[in-house]
């Protein structure tokens, strides 16, 4: 999606066409985008796409015609064939681990093939399922209709996930509107400026400093690596994510943030809170609620915590590094749970140095393939040595100090901050600010575009 | 005002948008229908076309080199650039590629009945590497060449020019916006190496300075549009004696081109203004009569650097033949299918030690 076909060929042609289509159209030009967007890589790309529509849609129709038995029986297939295809789609895709390839020996003819959106519809189709399941809202009669929100484009590189009673109004009228298309195109560019200018960078600190053995770095080169590679992470995923939000708002629907000041947080249970927040509420309704009923109850509430945790981690990632740098989680998770009325005496400032700290300290988990070396680089992190003669302090202090301070702007909910004390003094200025910066960070994204055509998905 | 300011924003956008979009698709309507050939990848065609018909390429990349510098440093992509200069870093260096290379010349040297010698020249980078900051990556090129020249057989002579260079290295010898050297960078070269080969170079007064062009700029500019880089002279040193040229046949495939002139000044009309120096890297043997008071003939076997410092051995040799390595391998050939290597008094290799990393096409003197 960040590429310079994307924003300068595709968008206008959708937009337009979506535009021209009129309300009753709007929802088959919307599924059109999406298919085209799923088979840009490859055909394949349909078949993820295709087998949560399917499943979501028959598992409704089920829910809605037949016995509970019975659409429950397919609410189960569904969840299972979703699941089946996040791991054979989604999971080829990143690591280029062919588990049908390990397991039968015969490679996938789609193998390592990007499929994008697999990952994003298998949520979307269980959520709807096991909605109608619950009866939470009525069945979507229209195919169409409950295809656009399976395959809800926009979000799929990497979120948000969308609940359907949240679109179901918008679906039924897309209407454009002038507040929300301003709006989604300042989301849109400040999307591919994040992503372009901040995560780009920042990842390309950490390759300098991972570029270097671990025994050559002071130790506060190693927790600068390890701020960079988060920042970087943090700054990717919420460009994706703003990019989506802000091509929803284009087409007239209202997308939830993502991210919420995630290094703001007083503790691990709050930063998965606001980190990835749909994925969150995502593992929280359909898996956290319905195995733990009975809020005050410890010994089932802990074990369906971790359940929950255990999914969402799953689904972000099979390799071992996620699987390390998840039971790291869990563990830290686990003891916050289990301490957290004496937590709650400390004060929040403290308790979000030390959440940031421990977090930036388990980063090397979540980067290095090697247990060996994500260690070495954690030691190193907390030798609290090394530091005369370090080249790459001066050269972070250098060059690299404007990003790191846009990492504490956004990171910390300063700039939303700034945003409402303006908003405040006089909402005319943030006003006028706004299309000044928004076409400024165009032409700077156009500028990186220019360069570098098409950027992938960091992670 | 809100509203206003709304349809200012999505207006602003728009029209951007649309505009540089249409004048993409309308400078590339030439090339559209390749979009729906069944021959082409239509996705990887949609890429190149938006790539390549983009508009307004040099401004974009100037502004990109100027946000990155201001918030990465200055190292972008492999470049270093400071007010003065842009210098291509080297963090890494394929040694077992050079070690192999090394190998097969001196192998080659076992048949030859003629002297050998080779030159690794360092890039930019090796030469002012003391005035790139500590935090830039970069190979060691003295002590890459030394190790180079450590492992050379009996019968293949190494020349330093590495020390030459970096004695002159506050005049003019590499160009600020290219990885070569300048004519005054292979001046410098060529006397050293005429010196170790035994002979007298010829002074550098005994030459007229004239200036081909002074809006050069090198592939190193051309990848950042660096606007703080001041442009590039292509100089050429003129004999005072008159040129002693007599003939020059490039041969590249069945295509014959002559000339009387080693320098081909068409090529100041294109963006590689320093191919001036015979046709740069396009062609794959070069037959070069001079009217030399010499009877030796020489055998240049050559990377890109070799082009500039040609001139100043014409007085020095009756005949020069020069091959590249790379293209001659290209047109699936060997050194022997090329020229009786046996026929000369002198073989020369001179490379780049970057470039000699890199190729691997010294499987023709096999």
């Amino acid at each position: 999606m960040v590429s310079i076909g994307f924003l300068y060929f595709f968008l206008p042609v959708f937009i337009a066409v979506y535009a021209l289509a009129g309300q009753k159209y709007r929802p088959v030009v919307f599924l059109t985008a999406g298919v085209l967007v799923a088979c840009w890589n490859s055909l394949w790309g349909l078949l993820p796409i295709a087998v949560s529509v399917i499943t979501g849609w028959t598992s409704a129709l089920v829910s809605d015609k037949c016995s509970k038995k019975a659409a429950a029986v397919m609410l189960g297939i569904t969840a299972a064939l979703n699941a089946a295809s996040v791991v054979v789609f989604a999971y080829s895709r990143f690591y280029g681990a062919d588990l049908f390839g390990i397991l039968s020996g015969h490679s996938l003819p789609f193998a390592g093939i990007v499929t994008a959106g697999s990952g994003i519809c298998a949520l979307h189709s269980i959520s709807y399922s096991a909605d109608i399941f619950c009866a939470k809202y009525e069945r979507e009669p229209s195919f169409i209709k409950t295809a656009c929100y399976i395959a809800f484009f926009p979000s799929f590189i990497c979120g948000p996930v969308i609940r359907y009673d949240r679109i179901r109004e918008e679906l039924s009228h897309p209407v454009i509107a002038y507040d929300k298309l301003a709006e989604g195109i300042r989301t849109l560019v400040y999307g591919f400026a994040e992503k372009l200018v901040v995560a780009a960078a920042l990842l390309d600190l950490w390759q300098r400093i991972s570029g270097e053995k671990t025994e050559n770095l002071s130790f506060a080169s190693c927790w600068i690596g390890a701020a960079a590679f988060a920042g970087s992470l943090y700054f990717d995923l919420k460009a994706y994510c703003d990019i989506a939000k802000g091509l929803g708002l284009m087409a007239g629907f209202s997308m939830p943030d993502n991210f919420n000041a995630p290094f703001a947080c007083g503790g691990f249970n709050e930063l998965i809170r606001r980190y990835c927040i749909t994925l969150f509420e995502w593992c929280r309704d359909y898996i956290y609620r319905p195995l733990c009923p009975k809020k005050n109850d410890d010994s089932i509430c802990l074990p369906a915590m971790l359940a929950a945790i255990t999914a969402g981690l799953l689904w972000l990632g099979l390799c071992g590094r996620y699987f390390m740098w998840g039971l790291f989680f869990l563990l830290v998770i686990t003891l916050e749970f289990i301490t957290r009325k004496l937590l709650a005496k400390i004060n929040h400032v403290v308790r979000a140095i030390f959440m940031n700290m421990i977090f930036l300290g388990s980063v090397p988990l979540l980067i290095f393939s090697s247990p060996g070396d994500a260690l070495g680089f954690i030691s190193r992190m907390f030798s609290f040595s090394g530091l005369p003669g370090d080249v790459y302090i001066v050269y972070v202090v250098k060059n690299y100090f404007i990003l790191f301070i846009i990492l504490v702007i956004f990171g910390f909910g300063l700039a939303r901050f700034v945003k409402t004390a303006l908003n405040q003094l006089n909402p005319n200025i943030v006003r006028i600010v706004q299309p000044i910066c928004q076409t400024v960070l165009l032409l700077v994204a156009t500028a990186f575009l220019a360069v570098s055509p098409t950027q992938g998905f960091m992670f | 005002m809100k509203k206003t300011l709304n349809i200012i924003s999505i207006a602003g956008f728009f029209i951007i948008v649309i505009m540089l979009g249409g004048f993409t698709v309308f400078r590339s309507r030439g090339d559209l229908k390749k979009l729906f050939s069944s021959d082409t990848d239509a996705r990887q065609t949609a890429t190149e076309l938006t790539q390549g018909y983009f508009p307004m390429a040099t401004n974009w990349r100037s502004l990109h080199t100027m946000i990155t510098r201001a918030t990465t440093g200055s190292e972008i992509n492999g470049i270093y650039s400071d007010d003065q200069r842009l210098l291509r870093v080297y963090p890494e260096y394929d040694k077992g590629r050079a070690f192999s290379n090394i190998g097969l010349i001196n192998n080659f040297a076992k048949r030859a009945d003629a002297p050998i010698s080779l030159i690794l020249v360092p890039t930019a980078a090796g030469v002012y590497q003391s005035g790139l900051p500590d935090f830039i990556d970069n190979t060691d090129q003295l002590e890459i060449i030394n190790s180079l020249y450590y492992k050379l057989g009996k019968g293949v002579g190494a020349i330093d020019v590495f020390y030459p260079l970096y004695s002159a290295k506050a005049e003019y010898i590499y160009y600020r916006t290219s990885d070569c050297w300048t004519s005054l960078g292979a001046y410098y070269a060529y006397e050293d190496l005429i010196r170790q080969l035994g002979a007298s170079p010829f002074d550098l007064s005994n030459y007229d300075l004239e200036y081909a062009d002074d809006s050069y700029y090198g592939e190193l500019y051309q990848q950042l549009c660096f606007k703080d880089c001041e442009q590039d002279a292509i100089n050429l040193f003129r004999s005072k004696l008159g040129s002693t040229v007599e003939k020059v046949t490039l041969y590249d495939g069945a295509t014959k081109l002559e000339a009387s002139s080693v320098y081909f000044k068409s090529a100041l009309k294109t963006d590689e203004k320093k191919d001036i120096f015979l046709k740069g890297d396009s062609f794959t043997r070069a037959e070069i009569d001079t009217g030399a008071q010499s009877d030796k003939d020489l055998l240049l076997i050559k990377g890109s650097y070799a082009n500039t410092m040609i001139p100043f051995l014409l007085p020095h040799y009756k005949h020069i033949t020069v091959i590249d390595p790379d293209r001659l391998k290209a047109e699936g050939k060997t050194l022997s299918d090329a020229v009786g290597f046996d026929d000369y008094d002198r073989i020369l290799l001179l490379y780049d030690c970057v470039q000699f990393s890199r190729t691997d096409s010294f499987d023709i003197l096999r």
